[in-house]
């Protein structure tokens, strides 16, 4: 198969049914995924849907049912232990022996990935703010992940693959952290992050991949992504309005009505909803970004059901 | 930088495992030599021992009250090998299947080692585990043999002691595959530890029984003790077989292991 040297990752029909897995629906279904090098993706679904899989397949971790795939021009399946050298990966999960100081711990890793430049490893622990004197097991979580990431970055792979990285880290870290995949971008290295939060990729990622049930079901640049666009309002009214008030606006769709409040999804101009909505006694309005579950329902729902 | 850093890792991350391990097998090592004293030079008690059943003479090998019988039927026949066998079962079990468990394997793998290195380098921090342990129970044997003039040869504990690191590697090397093929702690240590007390079981009850003979051909702790190493000296063919036995096994979880999804 020709293999081509401009994308770091391609993966070609890659599923995975798990052993035990019965008769339902794989875990993974039939994913065709290009990420150019250089490139920063956004790997969103909710919990369950194919993510994590997805990332354990592209290390090697597991082995597809059906399937192929090629990281940074090589074949995962035949790629040598040394091809690794090229990749950083932080686990959604990070688990690392944790009987031992934070600092014995990144020496040993970084001896493993067969030696780091020392100021690299330190500027990261410090931007971070990693406790290196500390034990493992005595980090919390937020403590952990950022281990995690020094780990992850600290060789300057090629591709990093990060799971969930900014779980559990507070919201300057968060910043810090999209501060270290904007550089690495900088640096002509690919990213490719998995979330379940669209606004902690969106203002990094080039583009955003959506897994649901297994499947791809959207990937696109992050600028045309619609459901960026989309916003979930609600309204509440002094008095009661009709029911079909709302019924038929363009880009406006209703998912809960009382006689003095409504609710729904908004994608596109909102000039209609807010002309519609001043002819009635506005008491509070109130927009924000929906989670994706509710996205899901509202854009893939024709995935739902072909999945049910 | 070292050459094999995840065997080194594993060394100084179980450093107090060693130093307990170590202690564990020097301090029942030297309870039980010590007993050989109280007993020589109390005919009584040597007397009484004959007096038991004959299946308990034959299961402890009662008959030879040597130091070499001695040492054979009560530190290097029953309390080391046991506990030896135990620290196997216990230390591969948490190095491989247990870290596999935890999610640590994963973050290994994410790195320039392959599977095979990432198992061999375990199992060789093992086998340093071993040969640490056993050179301690020798180094105890050992001085109480000059201090109650035992009379066992010093080369004879030497062999001795190779062959005890080759029972541990057996059930090291039978643990690392049963971890590779199911990659579960717990069914790991079941399965290992099961096959331990059948080996202990196999070995006895062929000693008892001429029918059941052919059960000791297959229990390591035959070819580890029946030879009799403390008289003889080390006996070359079942010394292979403990050690073909375990590179077979380590190589069938290489096998296993370089085939499967890594959990969870």
């Amino acid at each position: 198969m020709a293999r081509d040297s401009t994308l770091a990752i391609e993966t070609r029909g890659l599923s995975k049914r798990y052993r035990g897995q019965g008769d339902g629906p794989p875990a993974l279904d039939a994913l065709d995924l290009a990420v150019p090098r250089g490139c920063v993706v956004g790997f969103l679904g909710p919990n369950g849907a194919g993510k994590t899989t997805t990332i354990r397949l592209l290390l090697d971790l597991l082995r597809p049912t059906s399937g192929a795939c090629t990281v940074l021009g090589t074949d995962v399946a035949r790629a040598p232990a040394r091809w690794r050298q090229k990749l950083g990966y932080l686990a959604g999960d990070f688990a690392v022996p944790d009987r031992l100081p934070v600092d014995e711990l990144l020496r040993f890793l970084a001896d493993l990935r067969g030696g780091v430049d020392r100021a690299r490893l330190d500027e990261l622990c410090e931007r971070l703010g990693v406790h290196r004197s500390k034990t493992v097991h005595a980090l919390s979580k937020g403590n952990k992940q950022k281990v995690g990431l020094v780990q992850a970055f600290m060789h300057e792979p090629e591709l990093l693959i990060l799971d969930e990285p900014t779980s559990g880290l507070d919201p300057l870290l968060q910043h810090t952290f999209l501060d270290l995949v904007r550089e690495a971008k900088a640096r002509g290295q690919t990213v490719f992050m998995s979330s379940h939060v669209l606004s902690e990729v969106q203002s990094v990622a080039d583009r955003i991949a959506i897994v649901r049930q297994g499947r791809l079901v959207e990937y696109t640049d992050v600028d045309k992504l619609e459901i960026l666009h989309t916003h979930k309002v609600s309204i509440t009214f002094g008095a009661p309005v009709p029911d079909h008030a709302f019924a038929a606006i363009e880009g406006f769709a209703v998912s809960r009505h009382t006689p003095t409040s409504v609710e729904g999804l908004l994608t596109g101009p909102a000039d209609a909803l807010i002309k519609a909505a001043a002819e009635h006694e506005v008491v509070q309005f109130r927009s924000r970004e929906p989670d994706l579950e509710e996205v899901f329902l509202r854009h893939y729902s024709d995935v739902d059901q072909e999945g049910a | 930088m070292s050459r094999y850093p995840l065997l080194f890792q594993t060394v100084r991350e179980n450093r107090r495992g060693f130093v307990a391990w170590g202690a564990i097998l020097a301090a029942i090592a030297a309870l039980y030599t010590a007993f050989f004293r109280q007993y020589a030079d109390n005919p009584d008690l040597a007397a009484s021992l004959t007096q038991l059943p004959e299946w308990m003479q034959k299961t402890f090998s009662f008959q030879d009250m040597s130091g070499a019988g001695w040492l054979t039927s009560t530190t290097y026949g029953l309390v080391v090998p046991i506990a030896t066998v135990i620290m196997a079962v216990t230390f591969v079990g948490r190095v491989l299947p247990g870290d596999e468990e935890a999610g640590i394997v994963d973050l290994y793998l994410a790195y320039p080692l392959s599977r095979t290195r990432l198992v061999l380098e375990r199992f060789g921090a093992f086998v340093l585990l071993a040969c640490f342990t056993s050179t301690i129970v020798a180094l105890v044997v050992a001085g109480f043999n000059v201090g109650f003039d035992m009379g066992v040869a010093p080369a004879h504990i030497a062999g001795m002691t190779v062959v005890l690191v080759l029972l541990a590697t057996v059930y090291g090397a039978l643990t690392l595959l049963v971890g590779c093929l199911t990659g579960r702690r717990g069914l790991t240590s079941a399965v290992a530890g099961a096959a331990g007390a059948a080996g202990y079981m196999f070995d006895a009850l062929g000693k008892q029984f001429d029918e059941a003979s052919f059960l000791r051909t297959i229990s390591p702790f035959y070819h580890y003790i029946g030879p009799r190493p403390l008289h003889e000296g080390l006996d070359p063919g079942h010394t292979v077989v403990l050690a073909g036995t375990s590179a077979v096994l380590v190589l069938l979880g290489l096998w296993a292991f370089n085939r499967r999804d890594i959990q969870p």
